[in-house]
């Protein structure tokens, strides 16, 4: 918040309350799971397996192979079918291996289980590294190469979930208390910082005793609770909170390392029993669907599956978002499947909104979390300016929604300057 | 089964424009109605429904521009008056008004307004002027003669005060004052009392009297995030330490500042006016410097225009320095933000220094 920036944050209505408490099932994927090969946009994976091959739970069936490595196992027992093409999450066509699911869930850890408190940055690092350890927030990335950074002062656990709807990281914390507290303490030892701050939203009353009673005697760890607005659960709007520093590409620049804790928990897990991250706990919410609930799911199951699983859809038209309502893309299928690193599934009745025109109430510049201004961005692309789009930072912007979620002549900001990112990228 | 694509985010606040406008026109009839109150006590009933009277005529001139215009291209009325809202423009105008203005002079400028001020730009959104600072600027132009007769004996406080060069008295030696006024009279201090003008039981534009009411709606309305705070606050702010510049050259106290604050349009031009969003910069920075180059014009124009007084004429003026404004202050906010405070103080300095230039050639 400064007089000359806006708040750049805003309190949104989270609908919580339609999921925090659900019970939480297993949903059996069913006949086929579909694992996607594709890591951050990059689907330059070889696979270990051929069709007619058997695995197992934990099975090691392909890795991401240009700069990062990233393995990929089976989630299920069975036989590989082959590879095929599927829309996947991110709203692209791509690669995903198909494992026939033979029910049973037989299991081979594929690696050996690791007592972190006796192992070198090194070895947890390369721990992290052979199983696959990626962001769990959303975007993927890669945790192996964030924690080979020195010079770290601060790791900040990401349990904020900013995200409307989104209860998953909360629900999995609440059932994985000792791992995440032992993934905590884990990957504090591993980036060697000087204290780790588990960050999770004030309005959090009933949960915050808890967690500060579990991690009262881990040192140099506290529990920070942070403002309920959006997006606070983005690295930069998290880094700034607890720091008030800003940085220009990594939060490394400034000596934090920020990580989710659905991350630390599967961090910890994998080394209490040797099997990378498998299963995922999703959020099924919305008004289009009929019992909104907490699930744990194999990857690779498809939404459909899921979607039937909470009691199915409750209208005949209906929007399907991969992930949240804000950064979540809506998916014209429902064949689509749950990778390593999606969380949600937001469901939403589609009504329809009539934009007028802009108003210039500048609210998309006061509240734009980067400090742009998506009112002047979507001016300059309407006239292909792009020397104004240059001076304007287009780039920075990570399409967080917050403009088309602000704007009051309901107009889809977010998406002009997706464009006017699209003339930028073309231009180079 | 139908899925419908839709892209991100898919997920709205609850304000929207028409909520907005909405909220503005109850905090402007809070305002008029007032006004007609005190005219109803003050004077009698007849001034009060003169004062209804001018309201409908306005309201009713403006709805038929838009709708004329509408038909013309062939536009669906109703829509089109769902997202254009020319009744805010019609209540603005008139509360800018005195009550002896003529039925025929609000109809003619309100309807000047709409259509010069606004449709002819492209309609709401794309107009570069306030529309009702357009049309109060047409009645100052073409019928400040064209009121109905002996409906207010005396002399507003605002140009009694500017009868005298916009001072409360008159220091010893210092006659120019006298020669650029238009009448300097020996009761320097205007008539009402300082509580008369904060609460607005005195006779002036229908709209602009009550301060303290203007400025309660207007700390409601930018609390609902109607209005953007950082205008009023910098605007009346910035004009409250120019005015006590000037008055200090002259010798005027430290009230004098006030003075500045609760005459004329000063506090319902901060509220209603200058936090038109369609018409002031899009960014928090940009309508910082706007607000503050209307308090720079407003106290020169005041001072030193042959012309009553100023709130109206700076902000057509800062409304034509908009995109400029905007150009200037273009960029990441965060990483600007040195930078625009390095154009806020140099905004300031230009001010103060204008001020102290024109006290001293006043002298």
């Amino acid at each position: 918040m400064s007089f000359l920036t806006g708040p750049m944050r805003k309190h949104v209505n989270g609908h919580k309350d339609l999921t925090d408490h659900s019970e939480m099932k297993f949903v059996d994927p069913g006949a086929l799971v579909y694992l996607p090969l594709i890591n951050m946009g990059s689907t330059a994976y070889e696979v270990l397996v051929k069709e007619g091959d058997s695995v197992k739970v934990g099975t090691k069936v392909a890795f991401r192979k240009d700069h990062f490595t990233v393995p990929l196992y089976s989630s299920v027992s069975g036989t590989v079918k082959g590879i095929q093409k599927v829309m996947h999450a991110s709203l692209k066509p791509i690669e995903h291996l198909v494992i026939e699911n033979d029910g049973k869930y037989e299991k081979e850890a594929p690696l050996k289980p690791l007592d972190y408190k006796n192992a070198s940055k090194e070895e947890l690092v390369d721990f992290m590294k052979n199983m696959g350890l990626v962001g769990c927030g959303g975007a993927g990335f890669p945790a192996y190469i964030k924690y080979g950074a020195k010079g770290i002062k601060n790791l900040i656990i990401n349990a904020v979930e900013c995200e409307p709807y989104l209860t998953c990281d909360y629900a999995g914390m609440k059932e994985n208390l000792a791992d995440l507290v032992s993934g905590v303490e884990a990957m504090l030892k591993t980036c060697e910082a000087e204290k780790a701050m588990v960050c999770i939203k004030e309005t959090k009353k009933e949960f915050i005793p808890v967690l500060k009673e579990a991690f009262k005697d881990v040192e140099k760890t506290e529990v920070v609770a942070v403002p309920d607005v959006y997006p606070m659960g983005w690295e930069r709007t998290l880094v700034y909170e607890v720091t008030k520093q800003r940085y220009e590409k990594l939060p490394s620049e400034v000596g934090c390392i920020v990580s989710n804790a659905a991350t630390a928990i599967s961090f910890a897990k994998c080394m209490r029993t040797g099997m990378p991250i498998v299963e995922k706990i999703v959020t099924v919410s919305g008004d289009g669907v009929k019992e909104p609930s907490n699930v744990r799911v194999p990857v690779g199951t498809p939404a459909g599956v899921i979607i039937n699983a909470c009691g199915g859809y409750t209208s005949e038209e209906i929007l399907l978002i991969a992930g949240g309502p804000m950064m979540g893309k809506t998916i014209t299928s429902d064949k689509f499947v749950i990778g390593t690193y999606n969380n949600a599934l937001t469901v939403l009745k589609h009504v329809p909104v009539k934009a007028i025109a802009c108003l210039r109430c500048g609210k998309c510049s006061d509240h734009c979390p980067a400090g742009l201004q998506p009112v002047r961005i979507n001016m300059a692309e309407k006239s292909k300016d792009t020397d104004a789009l240059k001076k304007l930072g287009v780039m920075d912007c990570v399409e967080c929604g917050m403009c088309t979620y602000i704007c009051p002549s309901k107009i889809d900001v977010t998406e002009g300057v997706r464009r006017a990112k699209r003339i930028m990228a073309l231009k180079k | 089964m139908k899925f419908t694509f839709k892209p991100s985010p898919n997920y709205r606040q609850p304000q929207s424009t028409q909520s907005i406008m909405f909220e503005l026109t109850l905090g402007l009839l809070v305002v008029f109605g007032f006004s007609v109150g005190y005219y109803a006590m003050a004077y009698n009933i007849s001034y009060a429904l003169r004062a209804l009277g001018l309201l409908a005529v306005s309201v009713v001139c403006a709805l038929a521009t838009e709708a004329i215009w509408c038909k013309v291209l062939k536009l669906n009325v109703k829509d089109h008056m769902q997202s254009s809202f020319p009744w805010v423009t019609a209540i603005i105008l008139t509360l800018m008004c005195r009550i002896d203005i003529s039925y025929y002079a609000l109809g003619v400028s309100t309807i000047m307004a709409i259509f010069f001020g606004k449709l002819v730009f492209g309609g709401f959104g794309q107009n570069i002027f306030n529309p009702a600072a357009v049309g109060r600027s047409i009645i100052f132009a073409s019928f400040t003669g064209n009121v109905a007769a002996d409906l207010i004996s005396s002399a507003t406080p605002t140009t009694a005060i500017a009868g005298n060069g916009w001072l409360l008295a008159i220091p010893d030696g210092i006659s120019s004052v006298c020669a650029t006024a238009t009448s300097c009279s020996a009761a320097l201090i205007p008539a009402p009392t300082f509580v008369e003008l904060l609460t607005g039981t005195y006779a002036g534009a229908l709209g602009e009297t009550s301060t303290l009411l203007i400025l309660a709606v207007g700390a409601y309305l930018a609390w609902r995030e109607v209005i953007d705070w950082r205008v009023p606050v910098t605007y009346l702010g910035t004009l409250f330490v120019l005015a006590t510049v000037y008055g200090l050259v002259f010798n005027q106290g430290m009230v004098y500042g006030l003075y500045h604050i609760l005459l004329g349009g000063a506090a319902f031009g901060a509220v209603f006016m200058m936090t038109d969003p369609v018409t002031n910069p899009t960014s928090a920075a940009g309508r910082v410097v706007f607000a503050m180059g209307c308090a720079i014009f407003t106290l020169l124009i005041r001072v030193k225009a042959n012309l009553p007084e100023g709130v109206l004429y700076s902000i057509l003026l800062m409304n034509l320095m908009t995109p400029a404004i905007e150009k200037l202050m273009d960029g990441n906010q965060i990483k600007t933000e040195k930078k625009n405070w390095m154009i806020i103080a140099i905004v300031a300095v230009v001010g103060v220094a204008a001020t102290l230039i024109c006290a001293f050639a006043n002298m």
